[in-house]
């Protein structure tokens, strides 16, 4: 390789354009117009010359929407069980369209639908099915929160209105379920320590409180408050966890 | 590197530890582990310790317009440099433009202006990374607007511009010929197959109408034929077998790769036996 005082790079440099050329730029201006669907096959034609099939051509930018589209569909699946396919898909165009492509990792398209379905005014409970689904992509792929204080690993708390993992397990086994009732439920995500794959619990007031302290949020009032008791009992179940 | 390598994908990563099974060496992409500490990224540091890694990037934009990312080569080549990585391979194509991402891989239109972009944005990114880059020939479904010259005349134009070397994707060959109607043997020749240093092979989707690259399917007899023929030009080189998406359990995969192997290892055998006979015929009086 040859660093920026190599002599040799002046030689090389008439080679390298510092940007594509006129025809090359209308180009990646027009199919940028075309990914964006501002343009169609036949635009984009008129802009930079024929192609070999335009039809095909129009089909590659619909592969490219579907491959973009592909990690929501595969990742909420219960999400669109309970919204039904039409719905489902309204909000991920919905959803893709919103950022206008900037996000760079493909796994990260996929974060942030809850938020989506919110603004969407989606029920809630189907926002709750969708929040669950995207705290599992966090812990599995992408977007876990960094470990805190003495808590090993990611860990996210989650408070439902319902049973949401039960439900989602019901709705990937089978047939689609009624509304669910409601239950308020929390429910702690984490990594187990050996696989690294997400597991969860349903803690209870030792288990959060033990959580909280390791993430250094209790101060010395709070935890003479709960009780070394009570604490060194949550404790234990996350150190039986792999989390203390 | 030699051999036949699979690539470390997350749901075969845990099997891929645990296997008494012959694998020569895995290839990673590395976007999958920059900036990422999780599970999978210590099954990479498992892995590395056991087999020869090598590294197939896929969001460089390389043919693209849009100015590198620094803070992704910062990262690669952190990570190529932890791997002892010492060659590294994109694809010769473009994901990004204007800052929209498409997260796939489009063919550029064939002509020179094209070439000399995509030339010089190879240099640029290799002297970034501080060691030689390889570019993998495009899987096409379309000769995209504008276009004036043919695949293998644009790749071999590219490549030889860039003083590069290819990555030869046999698979991407056939679905390319089949999609344009022409010959895969015809538009393999035509690739600049003497600047080879990795082959991949894979299966894909066959549409009927288009075959789509998607590395999801057993590879097809006539790939095998392509992978044979390449090899016979090339000699040995590491190749790799793709497999993406419909990942089934890890036996499968080296099943396949086990395929792949006994057809690396027939047209070497078949190149060697070639090469013995040449001098000979050529000192016969007959």
């Amino acid at each position: 390789m040859l660093s920026d005082s190599d002599p040799r790079r002046d030689a090389r440099a008439p080679r390298a354009p510092r940007a594509p050329s006129p025809r090359l730029s209308a180009f990646f201006d027009a199919m940028r117009g075309a990914l964006r669907g501002e343009l169609d096959a036949a635009e984009l034609e008129a802009r930079c010359g024929p192609s070999s099939d335009r039809a095909r051509l129009a089909r590659v930018v619909r592969m490219v929407h579907a491959g973009r589209a592909r990690i929501l569909r595969e990742l909420y699946v219960a999400t669109r069980h309970a919204l039904g396919e039409q719905r489902f898909d309204a909000a991920l165009r919905a959803h893709l369209g919103r950022e206008r492509g900037a996000e760079a990792d493909y796994a990260a398209l996929a974060l942030g639908f809850p938020e989506t379905l919110r603004a969407r005014e989606t029920p809630a409970w189907v926002v709750e099915v969708a929040d669950w689904e995207e705290a599992l992509h966090r812990l599995r792929v992408v977007g876990a929160p960094a470990p805190r204080g003495a808590v090993k690993g990611p860990a996210i708390v989650r408070r439902y209105t319902f049973d949401v993992p039960g439900w989602v397990r019901d709705a990937r086994q089978g047939e689609r379920p009624l509304e669910p009732a409601p239950a308020p439920t929390t429910v702690l995500l984490h990594r187990a320590p050996a696989s690294g794959r997400p597991r969860w619990l349903f803690p209870g007031a030792a288990e959060l409180a033990a959580l909280a302290d390791g993430w250094g949020e209790l101060d010395a009032a709070a935890r003479e408050a709960i009780g070394p008791a009570i604490l060194e009992a949550g404790r234990a179940t996350l150190r039986r966890r792999g989390l203390l | 590197m030699r051999g036949v390598g699979i690539g470390l994908r997350r749901p075969l990563a845990e099997a891929v530890l645990e296997t008494d099974r012959r694998i020569d060496w895995l290839e990673i992409v590395p976007e999958n582990f920059l900036g990422k500490a999780g599970p999978f990224s210590r099954a990479l540091a498992r892995a590395a310790e056991r087999f020869p890694i090598g590294a197939h990037g896929v969001s460089m934009s390389l043919g693209g317009p849009d100015a590198f990312d620094p803070d992704l080569f910062r990262a690669l080549r952190g990570l190529l440099d932890r791997l002892g990585i010492e060659r590294y391979t994109e694809h010769l194509s473009f994901s990004n433009v204007g800052g929209f991402h498409s997260h796939d891989l489009l063919a550029l239109p064939f002509h020179e202006d094209a070439v000399r972009w995509a030339a010089a944005r190879i240099r640029e990114a290799a002297e970034r990374l501080g060691r030689p880059l390889d570019v993998e020939n495009p899987s096409t479904y379309v000769a995209m607007p504008g276009s004036e010259m043919g695949e293998g005349e644009f790749v071999s134009a590219v490549v030889e511009e860039a003083d590069c070397g290819l990555l030869l994707d046999v698979n991407n060959v056939f679905v390319s010929a089949f999609n344009h109607g022409t010959d895969p043997v015809a538009l393999l020749e035509a690739m600049p197959l003497e600047r080879t240093t990795r082959i991949h092979v894979a299966g894909h989707l066959d549409l009927g109408d288009l075959c789509v690259d998607d590395h999801g399917h057993p590879i097809r007899a006539e790939v095998f034929d392509l992978l044979a023929r390449a090899l016979r030009r090339t000699g040995e080189v590491p190749v790799l077998l793709e497999w993406d998406t419909n990942i089934p359990p890890l036996d499968r995969v080296l099943d396949e790769a086990d395929r792949v192997r006994e057809v690396v290892e027939r047209a070497l055998a078949e190149r060697s036996s070639r090469r013995a006979m040449a001098p000979r015929m050529e000192a016969s009086p007959c």
